[in-house]
């Protein structure tokens, strides 16, 4: 389809107080976590995610791990801003058309929503709980900032002779 | 308790010819939105929780399993 081409306006289209997407080209690399591509109008888009990501220096997963209900932050509700606002809009489309010649993505992640088309409402909703595991050194089990210290030394004793004089 | 009939906010909006040449977008992520085209509510809630607590220096427990 032609990037430019000249739509008529449907009576038949299902929001008459939306225009027509047309975009000619598109290229999408990934799709993942709750998230929607859409091609086409809708009434509503309501992605929802619950995220628990857990990361070990060695990475030994157990199949049956985690419980949400462990994690105060999966059962808080968002703040919502009041769904009804005492503003009245007029919307006029001098031009009935929204034109896109190509429209390039690599991802679309985590209850996020790509369309091309009309909705009404978009409630989107996402919440990430993040855990990182490391296991304990030695002499610096208690002191973990330690580490970057004792990196250094490592590094300026390995250095090559050639610059060590 | 007396009503009071305020008048509402007015909003015109006049959309013109909007003709785009090339969208580069590398990623969209956590409740977010890309729309080509129009709309009337938009709400997007992303809770993100890494507190100092989240890093756990010991040996690895296994999380608790899904009751």
């Amino acid at each position: 389809m032609s990037g430019t081409a000249d739509l008529p306006v449907s009576s038949a289209a299902p929001f008459r107080t939306h225009r027509t997407s047309i975009v000619g080209h598109v290229r999408l690399n990934s799709v993942q976590f709750s998230s929607h591509v859409q091609v086409g109008d809708n009434k509503a888009v309501c992605p929802q995610s619950d995220v628990l990501a857990v990361q070990r220096e060695i990475p030994v997963f157990r199949a049956d791990e985690g419980d949400f209900a462990d994690f105060s932050i999966f059962s808080a509700t968002p703040p919502w801003t009041p769904a009804r606002e005492p503003v009245r809009v007029f919307v006029c489309h001098a031009d009935p058309a929204i034109r896109v010649r190509s429209l390039d993505v690599k991802a679309v992640s985590v209850s996020s929503v790509l369309q091309i088309g009309a909705n009404r409402c978009v409630r989107a909703v996402n919440r990430t709980k993040h855990i990182r595991m490391l296991l304990p050194r030695q002499e610096d089990a208690h002191a973990p900032w330690r580490k970057t210290e004792r990196q250094e030394e490592v590094t300026g004793a390995d250095a090559p002779p050639s610059v060590s004089g | 308790m007396a009503h009071e009939r305020k008048a509402p906010v007015c909003l015109h909006v006049v959309n013109e010819r909007l003709d785009i040449g090339h969208i580069r977008i590398t990623a969209v992520g956590s409740s977010s939105l890309v729309l080509i085209g129009d709309t009337e509510r938009i709400a997007l809630s992303s809770v993100f929780d890494t507190p100092p607590e989240s890093v756990i220096v010991g040996p690895f427990i296994p999380l608790s399993p899904e009751s």
